[in-house]
């Protein structure tokens, strides 16, 4: 074999084995994919607490704007919805139809046990919201505003949408302990 | 002295045939066929940082779907059976072409030991450019709205069905080549005309081919990306995959079996 072949065939071998060694690790310790491209999955995931059982994701303006839906709503068939969507409306300020880009929703039944069902839940929604107004609306029912890591955060026992300022997504159910151990959830 | 083993000759054999066979004309062309895969992945990596990616019903096209489609379309259905067919068809040929047979004859040592190094020759050169060139293109592609982490197993299922798949290929397209005096032809008639044929009718006839247990060691989806893909899904009934191995080793060692006996038994005329 021949000092060129000789070169060649450790490229080669390297280069398989780096890869391989290189998905290997990222298998067993799941590091991010690369520094310029984001991994798959809305990024709202990672609000999510690491225990969730459960998780869901809509594009809510991508429904709204969907064929189906204007199908739907031709049908006639939404009247009670819409009576629903202007209560939630005239009380927060939220148009579901225009305000909201995308929710993401956990539930972690671990802690209360999938059999009695008693877990608790976070329902995460981006978009544009009156921050003013819903704040005024929680502070009706008696809520009381945190800070959190230098973000006012205002919650409630009630579970009534909790906007923290300075940011378009807000918890709409506070979920408390896992805010308070904020492990990413991938 | 003690006539050399065949073992012992098939790896001398090797030893030279491997650097004749990699930097050889034939290699440009195999160095092409790998890097056309390498540079559309570099296209599509591009295309994704610049957004240009197609959506399709609603969604970016993610690396995961685009790596199983370049393995389906270039690797499984393309790149493997064509080198199979000019490298393993060429084995023997190439040296009756070049009246060098002559001199491989002459030496001490089994005749079936010098169709079996040049195969290992062929299968060491392939597998050195082709599995590289897959590992690339899985860095490339996948970290577009995928995860390198998790897409590892097809990964290695890619990797292993491809080298599974050349050494196939390789030896019964070795056999072609020790046994017929036009081989290549043959070779891709039966490669892209039986093989193809066959797996869309339904019945038995497909087990009669090297694509039908290959196909069941790719870990992804086939493409629909036309009505013969359509047809294939329709009819595919794949072996389990511990079926598939045991199948494809079994074709590879009796194609070596029989491409050693037709060395050993046929008279090579060398044209003057």
């Amino acid at each position: 074999m021949t000092v060129k072949t000789r070169y060649f065939a450790i490229v080669s071998l390297l280069v398989v084995s780096i890869g391989l060694g290189t998905g290997l690790v990222a298998y067993y310790v799941g590091f991010p994919t690369s520094a310029f491209v984001s991994s798959g999955g809305p990024e709202e995931l990672r609000y999510l607490p690491s225990t969730s059982t459960v998780v869901a994701f809509a594009d809510v303006r991508e429904v709204m704007t969907s064929e189906l839906r204007q199908r739907f709503r031709e049908s006639g068939l939404q009247s009670a919805q819409e009576n629903g969507q202007r209560e939630f409306q005239e009380q927060t300020g939220i148009n579901i139809e225009n305000d909201i880009d995308r929710v993401v929703a956990g539930l972690d039944v671990s802690s209360g046990g999938a059999a009695n069902f008693n877990g608790s839940g976070v329902v995460l929604a981006r978009g544009r919201f009156d921050e003013v107004r819903i704040e005024a609306l929680m502070r009706q029912h008696g809520a009381h505003v945190d800070t959190y890591k230098g973000k006012r955060l205002i919650t409630n026992e009630a579970r009534i949408p909790a906007p923290p300022s300075n940011e378009s997504a807000f918890p709409l159910r506070p979920f408390l302990p896992s805010l308070h151990r904020p492990r990413v959830s991938r | 002295m003690p006539r050399p083993t065949m073992l012992s000759s098939a790896l001398k054999v090797f030893d030279f045939s491997l650097g004749q066979m990699l930097w050889s004309r034939r290699s440009v062309f195999l160095a092409l066929l790998v890097g056309a895969p390498v540079l559309l992945a570099v296209v599509v990596r591009i295309f994704a940082a610049a957004g240009w990616l197609p959506v399709v019903n609603g969604a970016q096209v993610a690396g995961p779907s685009l790596f199983g489609v370049l393995m389906w379309l270039l690797f499984v259905r393309f790149v493997v059976p064509v080198l199979g067919v000019f490298y393993g068809t060429s084995l023997m040929a190439d040296e009756v072409d070049d009246k060098t047979i002559t001199y491989l004859f002459t030496r001490p040592v089994p005749r079936a030991s010098v169709l079996l190094g040049k195969y290992l020759a062929y299968l060491a050169c392939v597998v050195m450019l082709l599995l590289p060139a897959i590992v690339i293109i899985y860095f490339l592609v996948i970290p577009v709205g995928g995860s390198i982490g998790q897409g590892f197993p097809l990964l290695a299922a890619d990797l292993g069905m491809v080298a599974v798949g050349v050494a196939a290929y390789g030896a019964v397209f070795a056999f072609v080549g020790a046994w017929l005096k036009r081989p290549l032809i043959v070779g891709l008639v039966f490669a892209f005309g039986w093989e193809q044929t066959v797996l869309l009718i339904p019945g038995y006839l497909k087990r009669l081919t090297v694509a039908y247990y290959l196909q069941a060691l790719v870990p992804h989806a086939m493409p629909q990306e036309s009505a013969m893909s359509m047809l294939m899904t329709a009819f595919q009934d794949l072996p389990a995959v511990w079926v598939s191995l045991i199948c494809l080793a079994a074709i590879t060692l009796l194609a070596l079996w029989m491409g050693g006996k037709a060395v050993e038994n046929r008279e090579y005329i060398l044209e003057q």
